[in-house]
C-alpha cells in the first residue's frame, strides 16, 4: 500500500525518506552497547523500545514550545508483519509468525536552514501493537532528535539524544528505580556517621560562637 | 530440575560468555577502563546485579565455589537469590566462607578475610562512570577520560573540603589506577578502598544496565583520591562489634527497640561468626553457639 507521503514527494514539497549509506549494516541494540551520537536505525530502535509515557511527554513538550516543529499526522497505520528468527546454526531465517505494529509518518514543516532547504520534513514511529498514541509520540520525537542533522538549535530535552535515549529504555528505568528496595545499610551508615560528626561539629562551633557572644555583651 | 529444562552451563549461551570474557580481558589489560559490552537481558532487574552476574557467569567453571554477599551478609535477598541462581544453573558448590571460596560476587562491601592469590571478587555496579555525578554526559566523561582531565573531581573534592572542613565522600569513594585512570570502586563504604591497593586476587566490575565492565588484575595499585594537607582516611567505629568484640571492621547499626536503643555489629557476616566460634564474644553476644552449615557441596 502507497503511503500518504510518497503523493508530497512527488511534488519534491517533503525531504525523501530517511536513506543508511550502502554499505551501512543496521545496527542492533539487543547486541551492541549504545554508542552517542548515534545513527538513525539505532535511535529508532531505541525509541520503538522505549516507555510510552515517557515518548508521549517528550512528545508533548515539542507542541508546547519546547523544539517545536509544528507536526501533521501524514498517516497513522496499522497491520501486521512477518517475524522471523535468525538462529546462527540455521542457514535461513525461521518463521515464527506475525506481529502486530503501528507506524506514523509525521509531517512537519520546516523553515530551512543553512544545511537544508525550506521543505515538510519528516518524523518516524514504529511500535508494537496498535498503538496510535506511541507511534505518534515516537514520531515527534524522532523529529526533534534529527535537530543535529537538519541544522537546528538543540534547546530542548525533546532534542538532546543521550537524555532521551539513555533514560527512555523501561526495564531499565523500572529496575534502577526498584532497586533502592534493596538494603543500602552499608552505604547509609557511611553518611550517617558523617552526618553526625558534622552536626557534632556544628554544635561546637555553635557554642563557641554563644558563649563568645555573652561574654562580649557582659563586658 | 527435569532433562528438557535445562540451561546451557550458567545460564548465558557460550556466544556471550565469549564476548564478556574478551571485554574482561581487555579490561584487565587497561585497569580501571571502564570497557563498553554488548550487555544481556537477565531473568533479573536491572539494578540487582545483572552485570556481576553476567561477569560470574562468563568466568565460572563447575569446580568453582561461590559466595554471594550483599552489604557483606551472605543471608540478604540479593545474596541468597544470586547464590541460588547460579547453584541451579551452574550447579557449583557455595559456600558463605571468604577462604574457601573461588569466586566472591559482592554488593557495597569487600570482605574482611584478606583475599588471596586464586581468588576473583565480582562487584556489582549501578553507576560505573565516577565523573557522572559531575558530568551527567557519557560523550563528555569518555573525553575526559581520554585525555586524563580530571581536574573537575579534584575540584569537588576540594570544595568538600573548603565547605564542610573534610572530603564528604563516604562511599564510592573515586580511585586512581596505576596512576592513570579514575575509577569508581562501586559503592562499597570508603573502609574497603585500601583493600583493592595491590590485592592478590583478581577484581571485576560488572555493569549491566549501563554496559561496563572494568578490572583490576591481582597487585595493581589502587590509590583513593586526596589531597597532600588532607589524606584521605577511613572510617573508624568508637566501639568493638557487640557479638564478637571485633576492632578495625566496619559495622552496622542496628536498632534493638523503638526508643533509640542500638548497637554495632560486623556488617561482614562470615567473619563475624568465625570469630564467635574461635571464642571471642561481645558484649552482647547470645550464649548459645552458632551451629551453621556454611558449605554445599555441587549436586
Ligand atoms: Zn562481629
Amino acid at each position: 500500500m502507497p503511503r500518504v507521503s510518497a503523493i508530497l514527494a512527488r511534488e519534491g514539497l517533503i525531504e525523501p525518506d530517511g536513506d543508511m549509506p550502502q554499505d551501512h549494516v543496521p545496527g542492533d541494540i539487543t547486541r551492541e552497547p549504545l554508542e552517542f551520537p548515534m545513527a538513525r536505525d539505532i535511535r529508532l530502535q531505541a525509541l520503538s523500545r522505549g516507555d510510552e509515557g515517557f515518548l508521549l511527554a517528550l512528545g508533548y513538550s515539542t507542541q508546547r514550545g519546547y523544539a517545536r516543529n509544528h507536526p501533521f499526522v501524514g498517516e497513522v497505520r496499522i497491520g501486521e508483519v512477518e517475524l522471523e528468527l535468525d538462529v546462527p546454526e540455521l542457514p535461513f531465517a525461521a518463521p515464527l509468525g506475525s506481529v502486530r505494529v503501528t507506524e506514523c509518518q509525521m509531517v512537519n514543516q520546516f523553515k530551512g536552514s543553512a544545511k537544508a532547504p525550506p521543505q515538510f520534513t519528516r518524523g518516524y514511529g514504529l511500535v508494537f501493537g496498535q498503538s496510535e498514541r506511541k507511534a505518534m509520540a515516537m514520531a515527534l520525537c524522532d523529529r526533534a532528535l534529527r535537530a543535529t542533522e537538519l541544522g537546528e538549535d538543540v534547546v530542548a530535552a525533546a532534542q538532546d539524544e543521550e537524555f532521551v535515549i539513555s533514560h527512555s529504555d523501561n526495564v531499565q528505568a523500572t529496575g534502577f528505580v526498584e532497586h533502592l528496595k534493596l538494603p543500602h545499610y552499608v552505604d547509609f551508615q557511611a553518611e550517617l556517621d558523617l552526618v553526625r560528626r558534622m552536626r557534632a561539629e556544628h554544635d561546637t562551633r555553635e557554642n563557641a560562637g554563644k558563649a563568645e557572644e555573652k561574654r562580649e555583651a557582659a563586658e | 530440575m527435569t532433562d528438557i529444562a535445562t540451561y546451557n552451563f550458567a545460564y548465558l549461551d557460550e556466544q556471550t560468555k565469549r564476548m564478556i570474557r574478551r571485554a574482561i580481558l581487555k579490561g584487565i589489560a587497561i585497569p580501571g577502563y571502564q570497557v563498553p559490552f554488548a550487555s544481556r537481558e537477565m531473568p533479573m532487574p536491572y539494578g540487582w546485579g545483572t552485570g556481576g552476574v553476567q561477569v560470574t557467569a562468563s568466568i565460572i567453571g563447575p569446580e568453582d565455589v561461590l559466595k554471594v554477599i550483599d552489604q557483606g551478609a551472605d543471608d540478604t535477598t540479593n545474596a541468597v537469590s544470586i547464590r541460588a541462581f547460579f547453584k541451579k544453573v551452574a550447579n557449583v558448590a557455595v559456600t558463605t566462607e571468604t577462604a574457601k571460596a573461588t569466586i566472591i560476587q559482592t554488593r557495597h562491601r569487600i570482605p574482611e578475610h584478606p583475599l588471596t592469590s586464586g581468588q576473583v571478587l565480582v562487584y556489582q555496579v549501578p553507576i560505573p562512570e565516577p565523573l557522572r555525578f559531575l558530568e551527567p554526559r557519557e560523550t563528555e566523561t569518555r573525553k575526559m577520560h581520554a585525555l586524563e582531565e580530571y581536574g573537575l573531581m579534584h575540584v569537588k573534592l576540594y570544595e568538600d573540603i573548603a565547605r564542610h572542613g573534610r572530603i564528604a565522600t563516604t562511599y564510592a569513594y573515586p580511585v586512581k589506577v596505576e596512576g592513570r585512570y579514575v575509577m569508581d570502586p562501586s559503592p562499597t563504604p570508603k573502609f574497603d578502598n585500601p583493600k583493592m591497593h595491590r590485592s592478590p586476587a583478581l577484581q571485576l566490575f560488572g555493569a549491566g544496565r549501563e554496559k561496563r565492565i572494568y578490572a583490576l588484575p591481582p597487585f595493581t595499585d589502587v590509590v583513593s583520591l586526596d589531597f597532600e594537607d588532607h589524606p584521605f582516611e577511613v572510617q573508624t567505629f568508637d566501639q568493638p562489634c557487640a557479638l564478637c568484640a571485633a576492632e578495625n571492621v566496619y559495622l552496622d547499626e542496628v536498632i534493638l527497640d523503638d526508643h533509640g536503643g542500638h548497637m554495632f555489629v560486623c556488617s561482614d557476616t562470615d567473619h563475624c561468626e568465625k570469630r564467635r566460634e574461635q571464642g571471642h564474644r561481645g558484649h552482647l553476644a547470645p550464649e548459645t553457639p552458632l551451629a551453621l552449615e556454611k558449605t554445599e557441596p555441587a549436586q
